[in-house]
């Protein structure tokens, strides 16, 4: 059924048709709209679920660590200081290799007071051993909602759906939301391989001293490298039973392309138009998209990325005393390749700047216009774009 | 499902079989929590002491019987006392900082029409009979309370009452409209069911107290404040203080009633002893009697207290316009301020900053001639009438024991109406002030000096000369005595005339039991918080014996466990309606409101059961069991966060210093047998 949905109640709709059994969430803008329409979807029977109202994002994800201990289906969703609150409990949930989905709306990370688009707030996440997800449309969300069940359930690790704030969450479009016994013919019901059981009494998380812990945090890395091919897979049955798929990357006119744009989240729908016009202009550019970002794609990457001779990242976030994060990524992918592009980063759309054709066409131009060598100077590996003159101080 | 089953990643994980108790976690606590259930403030405030919280808690569960037992353990007139109390409790009600006091007053009356509704027996502890007999003079409230107790110590009792009735100023002081005789009769035969014998028609001065004590074990004299006192001086404080009159041969003609100190002062008016002037108590014998007169046109009453009021309204529903007259300012005068309220809707009109100076009798009437009283705070208000021209005149003045009656006269006493009647001095060898009474036992015996009479020349022999109890000069007295509170206090309402029979009755069981050592710290151990009222189920070492007495505070309720709801209004007649007659004002509410009502109570101290210890303790450490507290702590594995103390809605933990476990013999709750709440 085809109905205009903004993009949280798309990852709703998805929550519902995937039969999860508990929710417990804390409100933030712009998240709580997904939440919102779940807790309604509780009220009136349209899912067989829990909704436990918690204090904070720290109890919301500590509830569902019980829960999905419990061995039942768990959804959250928060952004930035929910999703930074939630920390330990983030390390915690994948050391615990519980299957819980959590979307997370890119939302800036304050101090100052920002609720609109920048990726800081998952990114600064990466490490929590969670899978990560990112998404362009409607759509996509909820098809990667679902996807994320399926996936977190085969490796035993949490998914993390990320979408864009506002762009994403609250711009409507048209969404095919798919029939219930469709879904259920690509998500089987949960059967999971941790769930307590008063027949069988055990403590779970115990003291793991030096002996085991390394075994421990390997068999994690180790799910993560499976989850790269049953991503595939379970993208490819997708698209068998809905005729949708999108791939861990999307490469659009990479074979020729001089430059290549990598993109994640919504710049990559701008992004998009842009090559399209550059291309009708002769620029022999393309464009990645990066929807896997944990595990990294890094053979997909290498394989699009290496025979290009320029790649300019923009990167809706950063970490400071570094680069923008995805640009990290990528060089660090395409470092052992014997012959690589040069990776250039720019930083645009922080705290929800928008980041418009313009934009994203100063951004080719710079990347053209610029020396074909990596810059000498550590600084010039990102670039701010669009920052206005601020004077020094008072 | 249709497509094949994927390989299981590898899946390593901490997960144990072993059971986590042998991790002992309260080996890291050094603060403890422990059940220690505490006073409510309420029952401090209540001169009998009543245990009020857990009345209120077995109420809104709907065990009226319960409740109504425990009332009866520590006051047996619930019926009258739920309709004329003061309710002292409700102005220090915790629940009065969160919206408004718990209506205990009208809860406790709802009980007892329950009671008599469905002709309960109630099921009281008492202890074997004894062989020792005791007499108590006079059948008011306070007497019948002692024997009442005295009963259920085992005593054998018997009452000696002047009057043709038992119930003193609850049958011939209290207007029906307050409280139905009815009332007053089925709580006095419920006494009786006790084992207590009533002998009306006794009259109970100085030769009774020599005959009987002879006779008996010990005397409990309670004869009340009989004797209307000077017409201006008021020192009544509450409503139902001791007032009343026998009709035996303690009664007096309305001459006599008036009283002039016995040394010549005191306040009078000119005029004041003119034939056909009456007295107030007088009038409110009368309409009790059925004898009510028929009035009309104007009538002054004079005075402010408690008896001036009631007169002044009981005049009202006789046809006529009351006229009260009061020396000093409406806020001052010493009736209730309830009482007051209603006198005004009832159409009485308050004169006051009024003072009387001249009556005159003039063609069957009288001229009062009035004068504006100068008060310290006197401004200007609105100017009295100069005069007052009226069909009758009650005086409703101050009260003093009856003439007759043994009182022991000291220099140096306190009494307002000088002379006749004062206190022993402290200290005083064989005398033991209580607190609500004097005992004066038989080893140094009780000396007794006749009433004064200014006339008479100086008792002969030293002032100390003994005379017993029996009559005889010389011979030691047979019986220790309880003098009851009027003697002793400036308190006079129906409450403190509970105590202090209750407090005789413990008092003369000690001293009898074990001796006039025994009697302070006896007495003590049955405190009810720090306040002076005493607990007969401690005394009979129930539950409540072992409750802590530290007074729980409003800080102290977690009051995140309640909402806010509305106290009832009080159904009542209509204004009109009330005056019409003398049917009782207050009207009768229904189950469902007095549980409601009921359950308004923080039960403050009082563990309910409601679990929230066991619900909140992050570490399991609360169990339940068949303990008399339904739960409890287990010590190894408490870490003393003492989340449940604070979750504790109504104090009835404690976090205290200490990491081993408490000893074992710690206090019981009061919820006996372990008995479930709803």
């Amino acid at each position: 059924m085809r109905k205009v949905l903004e993009g949280s109640h798309a990852v709703a709709e998805a929550v519902r048709l995937a039969g999860v059994h508990v929710v417990s969430a804390y409100p933030i803008t712009p998240q709580t709209h997904i939440v919102e329409r779940i807790a309604d979807f509780c009220a009136e029977g349209a899912m067989n679920a829990r909704f436990l109202r918690v204090e904070s994002e720290h109890s919301a994800l500590a509830a569902l660590i019980g829960a999905s201990s419990m061995g039942v289906r768990t959804f959250t969703a928060t952004s930035s200081q929910g999703l930074a609150l939630m920390h330990e409990l983030l390390h915690w949930t994948s050391g615990a290799r519980l299957p819980i989905v959590m979307a997370d709306v890119n939302r800036a990370l304050a101090p100052g007071w920002n609720i609109w688009c920048d990726q800081t707030d998952s990114l600064s996440q990466r490490d929590t051993g969670w899978i990560q997800l990112y998404c362009e449309t409607g759509q996509e969300t909820l098809d990667t909602t679902l996807l994320a069940f399926r996936l977190a359930e085969s490796v035993n690790l949490p998914v993390m759906v990320v979408l864009d704030a506002f762009f994403l969450s609250h711009t409507y479009e048209p969404v095919d939301i798919p029939d219930q016994e469709a879904v259920d013919a690509f998500l089987p019901p949960f059967r999971p391989r941790i769930a307590l059981s008063t027949a069988a009494p055990c403590a779970l998380s115990q003291m793991a001293p030096q002996n085991v812990y390394m075994e421990m945090r390997y068999s994690i890395q180790q799910a993560m490298e499976e989850a790269l091919g049953r991503f595939e897979e379970f993208d490819a049955q997708f698209d068998e039973l809905f005729g949708r798929r999108y791939g861990a990357v999307e490469a659009v006119c990479c074979e020729d392309a001089d430059i290549v744009l990598a993109t994640s989240g919504t710049i990559t729908g701008t992004a998009r138009q842009v090559v399209e016009e550059l291309r009708a202009e002769g620029q022999k550019v393309g464009l990645l998209k990066i929807k896997l970002f944990r595990p990294f794609p890094a053979a997909l990457v290498r394989e699009v990325l290496g025979p290009v001779r320029k790649v300019a990242v923009i990167d809706r976030n950063f970490s400071f005393g570094a680069t923008g994060i995805f640009a990290q990524e990528l060089r660090a992918a395409l470092y052992s390749l014997p012959r690589r592009p040069v990776v250039l980063g720019f930083i645009a759309g922080l705290g929800g700047r928008d980041v418009t054709e313009n934009v994203v066409r100063e951004i080719y131009c710079r990347a053209r216009d610029n020396l074909d060598s990596p810059p000498t100077d550590p600084r010039g590996e990102a670039v701010w774009v669009g920052l206005s003159e601020v004077s020094d101080g008072a | 499902m249709p497509y094949k089953d994927l390989k299981a990643v590898p899946l390593f994980i901490a997960r144990s079989h072993l059971t986590t108790e042998a991790n002992k976690t309260g080996a890291w606590r050094f603060l403890r929590p422990r059940y220690d259930e505490k006073t409510a403030p309420c029952c401090v405030a209540c001169p009998a002491g009543e245990d009020i919280g857990r009345i209120q808690m077995l109420a809104s569960q709907g065990l009226f019987k319960e409740a109504w037992e425990t009332v009866l353990i520590e006051n047996p007139f619930p019926g009258v006392c739920g309709r004329i109390c003061g309710h002292p409790c409700e102005a220090v009600c915790n629940r009065r900082r969160f919206d408004e006091a718990v209506a205990v007053h009208t809860i406790e009356r709802f009980l007892a029409d329950t009671a008599s509704r469905y002709e309960l027996k109630p099921h009281l502890e008492r202890l074997l009979p004894k062989k020792e007999r005791i007499a108590v003079a006079g059948a008011g409230p306070s007497g019948l309370a002692a024997a009442y107790f005295l009963a259920l110590l085992g005593y054998g009792c018997d009452v000696y009452e002047a009057g043709p009735e038992p119930g003193g100023i609850l049958r011939w002081g209290v207007p029906s409209y307050r409280l139905p005789p009815g009332v007053v009769r089925e709580e006095i035969a419920r006494i009786e069911e006790q084992g207590v014998r009533i002998h009306c028609g006794n009259s109970v001065g100085e030769e009774f107290l020599g005959r009987t004590a002879s006779t008996c074990d010990g005397v409990f004299v309670a004869c009340g404040a009989w004797e209307p006192g000077p017409a201006s001086q008021s020192v009544e404080t509450d409503s139902g203080s001791g007032r009343g009159l026998g009709t035996g041969t303690a009664s007096r003609d309305a001459h006599s009633n008036l009283r002039r100190r016995s040394d010549g002062s005191g306040l009078t008016v000119p005029g004041e002893d003119m034939p056909g002037i009456e007295d107030g108590l007088e009038l409110l014998r009368k309409v009790a009697a059925g004898n009510a007169p028929a009035l009309e046109g104007p009538v002054a009453v004079i005075g402010g207290g408690y008896a001036a009021i009631e007169a002044a309204r009981c005049v009202v529903r006789l046809g006529a316009k009351a006229l009260l007259v009061y020396i000093r300012g409406r806020e001052d005068m010493p009736a209730s301020k309830e009482g007051i309220a209603m006198a005004l809707e009832e159409g009485v009109e308050v004169l006051d900053r009024t003072t009387p100076v001249n009556i005159e009798a003039q063609g069957g009437e009288f001229l009062i001639t009035l004068r504006a009283a100068q008060t310290a705070d006197s401004g200007s208000g609105p100017a009295a009438p100069a005069a007052l021209r009226v069909g009758r005149i009650f005086m409703a003045g101050a009260v003093g024991p009856p003439a007759g009656m043994p009182t022991q006269t000291f220099g140096g006493g306190r009494g307002d109406a000088a002379g006749q009647w004062m206190l022993p001095p402290e200290g005083d060898e064989g005398v033991m002030r209580l607190n609500y009474g004097v005992l004066v036992m038989t080893e140094v015996g009780a000396r007794l000096v006749e009433p004064r009479d200014p006339a008479a020349p100086a008792a002969e022999g030293p002032p100390s000369a003994a005379r017993g109890l029996s009559g005889d000069p010389g011979r030691p007295p047979a019986a220790p005595a309880v003098f009851r509170g009027d003697l002793a206090n400036a308190s006079r309402s129906l409450a403190h005339a509970v105590a202090s029979g209750k407090e005789a009755a413990m008092a003369l069981d000690l001293l009898l039991r074990e001796g006039p050592g025994a009697v302070r710290s006896g007495l003590k151990r049955c405190a009810v918080g720090p306040g002076r009222s005493l607990s007969f189920e401690a005394y009979m070492n129930g539950p409540r014996s072992r409750r802590s007495s530290k007074v729980v505070r409003y800080g102290e309720i977690n009051t995140d466990y309640f909402h806010f709801s509305p106290r009832l209004t009080q159904p009542r007649l209509l204004k009109a309606e009330r005056v019409r007659s003398f049917a009782e004002i207050d009207l009768k509410i229904s189950a469902s409101i007095a549980m409601r009502q009921a359950e308004r109570c923080f039960n403050c101290g009082t563990c309910n059961q409601c679990d929230n210890c066991r619900l909140f303790c992050p570490d399991l450490a609360v169990v339940r069991d068949q303990s008399p507290w339904g739960r409890s702590i287990d010590y190894d594995y408490c870490k003393g966060c003492g989340i449940c103390v604070v979750e504790c809605p109504r104090n009835a933990m404690t976090l205290e210093e200490g990491g081993e476990p408490p000893p074992p013999n710690c206090p019981l709750p009061s919820v006996a047998d372990g008995e479930e709440s709803l």
